[in-house]
């Protein structure tokens, strides 16, 4: 039987009730209640539903919420026994999951909270936290979500295509040697053996890494990432500690009583039955949160040699894997603490911060002739406007420089960059020839591949000849990229921060540094740079060295 | 600390990876940890070793094969972390 409806507006909202419909059991109304309550079966309608619509909006939650209030609208529910009856239950239970999973992204974003185990995520806590959180702010809850299942595709989609792409490659390698080894075979036989092959490559390449050598290859990955706090995160939760996360501590610590625009009240029932079998395992939110306060904080006490220690394994596999065989090490049980030694912050950090303690930075930069960046890269190669046909930098660095270019150029700047890395001796010739503006060799920033001389030239051009000092209405752009100036009055100088860690800027800025200073007698921020970098080739030396 | 929400996502599948004793088959971290290691091995071999790499798979020994990778490169391990490092990079 067709449920009845109005003038439905959205094709979307006519396909959302015939997909119920469609979904609904044919033979009798009623049968989606028990108790006044929607049933198992109901809720695996309104479930199927809900991914349906979700996907077909392309995860915009707010369109879903309002295909749903549509279709609530033209049912008719004043007759109890009709199927509209029915169509309306599993329409705000779907709505009910979209509230649910909308908050519960935002949230989730908000506080921090990952998949450590933190925080209760039940739909009525979710809503708690989201309403602190929101305060008498006018926050658009699924705006804000849905941009965040936006961009959660779009990371899915770059993995999904780099998968790709390399299947394409390791295929293409494969079928050539086999078509050259079978050429007097048929061509259907040919392809069977092909596709044999490659199903026993990808068997294969599953069991080539053993675990041991997947975490530590995850956990170089985590490394390079610099996600720090969710490594920290991670292995707190495993020692099932629970770290204070200081978003939930500020968001419960706020008086309970505030001011609320306006928050959907369609958490039903049966969606919170879902989530939550019993209503008392919900823990009383109250200021303070002394569930949360509780907990050991262990992982900010760990002594820190015990970190240092364990990043220099993660980062010295790479030195010594040409060396070590991996069965003169221990056998080491395959434990959270293995995994706890593994996962770690970027070693960096910790070198960066321990310079920053210091009170005075005395500033010496002394690098060795034969230090040079082993990732070196030519900016010409990537579009840039270099001086001259060689512009090297570290690839570290590569991703700030090129980010700030094109944004500058998005907005209406050209700007070519004269210097990257300079080896010892050029540094030395420079020196030379102008001893008041270069350094001396080996104590200029150039050589450890994160400096750039930038300029601004006419808009469009490569005409060097046009250059112009670098705008200042652009150092809040190459701030944004991790770009800094250490020097006011050399202008064109800038450090790139990010090819340390992403962490080094918002750690010069808490020791109250400026990080683009404007009076030409500080040097203090320059002393600090050049200390964290002698430091850092000092730390790579003693990897090196290490047995 | 402040992250962005691409590397939370991407560390939440590491973690889950972790967690699932590295062998969590949906997803698409795990597959191109797969896809690198296969990568690396390939280019690395001389075509002569691929071919004898492919018989030792097509009859299942896969000891002889894992045997002849270690033999052929010694430095996989650092080879498929460099690998993995430089397609992070590209997708954050």
């Amino acid at each position: 039987m067709p449920i009845p409806r109005k003038e439905i507006l959205n094709p979307q909202t006519t396909l959302l009730l015939e997909d119920i419909d469609s979904r609904l059991p044919v033979e009798e109304v009623g049968v989606l209640t028990e108790s006044g309550r929607i049933n198992k079966q109901g809720r695996e309608i309104a479930d199927n539903v809900y991914q349906e619509f979700l996907s077909r909006s392309n995860g915009n939650f707010k369109q879903v919420l309002e295909l749903c209030r549509e279709a609530e609208s033209v049912l008719d529910i004043n007759d109890p026994d009709s199927r509209d009856n029915e169509a309306v239950k599993i329409i705000q239970s779907v709505r009910g999951k979209v509230v649910y999973n909308a908050h519960r992204t935002w949230v989730e974003k908000q506080m921090n909270f990952d998949a450590y185990g933190m925080g209760d995520l039940s739909a009525t806590n979710v809503m708690r936290y989201a309403r602190v959180l929101k305060a008498d702010q006018k926050i658009d809850v699924y705006e804000e979500a849905t941009n965040i299942e936006r961009e959660r595709t779009e990371i899915n989609e770059q993995l999904r295509l780099a998968n790709e792409k390399l299947q394409q490659e390791n295929d293409a390698i494969v079928e050539v040697d086999i078509d050259s080894v079978t050429k007097d075979l048929p061509p259907t036989e040919r392809k069977s053996i092909f596709k044999e092959i490659k199903t026993k490559l990808g068997n294969f390449s599953k069991r080539a890494l053993e675990p041991k050598t997947r975490r530590k290859i995850v956990a170089g990955a985590l490394s390079t990432l610099a996600v720090a706090g969710i490594a920290l995160g991670y292995v707190a939760n495993l020692r099932n500690s629970r770290p204070t996360n200081e978003a939930v501590l500020q968001a419960l610590n706020q008086p309970q009583v505030v001011q609320v625009e306006e928050i959907p009240n369609v958490i039903i029932p049966e969606i919170e039955n879902e989530y939550l079998e019993i209503e008392s395992e919900i823990p009383e939110v109250v200021a303070g949160a002394p569930h949360l306060k509780d907990t050991p904080t262990e992982i900010e006490e760990e002594p820190q040699d015990e970190i240092v220690e364990a990043d220099r394994e993660v980062e010295s596999t790479e030195v010594e894997s040409a060396h070590a065989e991996p069965q003169d090490k221990p056998e080491q049980p395959e434990t959270a603490e293995v995994i706890t030694e593994e996962l770690q912050t970027n070693p960096n950090d910790l070198i960066v911060k321990n310079i920053l303690e210091q009170e005075n930075f005395e500033g010496i930069l002394s690098y060795e002739s034969d230090h040079a960046p082993e990732n070196l890269v030519n900016l010409a190669e990537h579009d840039v406007v270099t001086l001259g046909a060689e512009v090297q930098v570290s690839e570290d660095a590569l991703e700030s420089v090129l980010g700030f270019i094109n944004e500058a150029d998005s907005l209406g700047y050209t700007i070519g960059v004269a210097y990257g890395y300079r080896s010892y001796d050029e540094q030395a010739k420079l020196h030379e020839d102008n001893p008041n503006g270069a350094a001396e060799a080996g104590h200029s920033q150039h050589q450890s591949g994160f400096a750039v001389d930038l300029y601004s030239l006419d808009y469009g051009t490569k005409d060097w000849s046009t250059m112009k000092a670098f705008p200042a209405d652009l150092i809040p752009i190459a701030q944004k990229w991790g770009l800094t100036r250490p020097l006011a009055w050399d202008t064109p100088h800038f450090f790139a921060l990010n090819a340390i860690s992403p962490e080094v800027l918002v750690m010069l800025q808490e020791r109250g540094l400026e990080v683009n200073p404007t009076d030409p007698s500080d040097w203090t921020t320059n002393f600090a740079l050049n200390e964290i970098l002698t430091a850092l080739d000092d730390n790579t030396q003693t990897v090196a060295m290490a047995p | 600390m402040k992250m962005n929400i691409a590397q939370r996502l991407l560390s939440n599948k590491l973690h889950e990876l972790l967690v699932q004793e590295l062998d969590f088959e949906d997803s698409q971290v795990n597959i191109l940890i797969d896809n690198i290691s296969l990568n690396v091995i390939l280019k690395s071999l001389t075509k002569e070793k691929r071919i004898e790499f492919y018989r030792h798979i097509s009859t299942d020994d896969y000891e002889k094969a894992k045997t002849l990778i270690k033999n052929e490169i010694p430095d996989f391990d650092k080879k498929v972390l460099i690998g993995v490092k430089k397609e992070f990079k590209k997708i954050l």
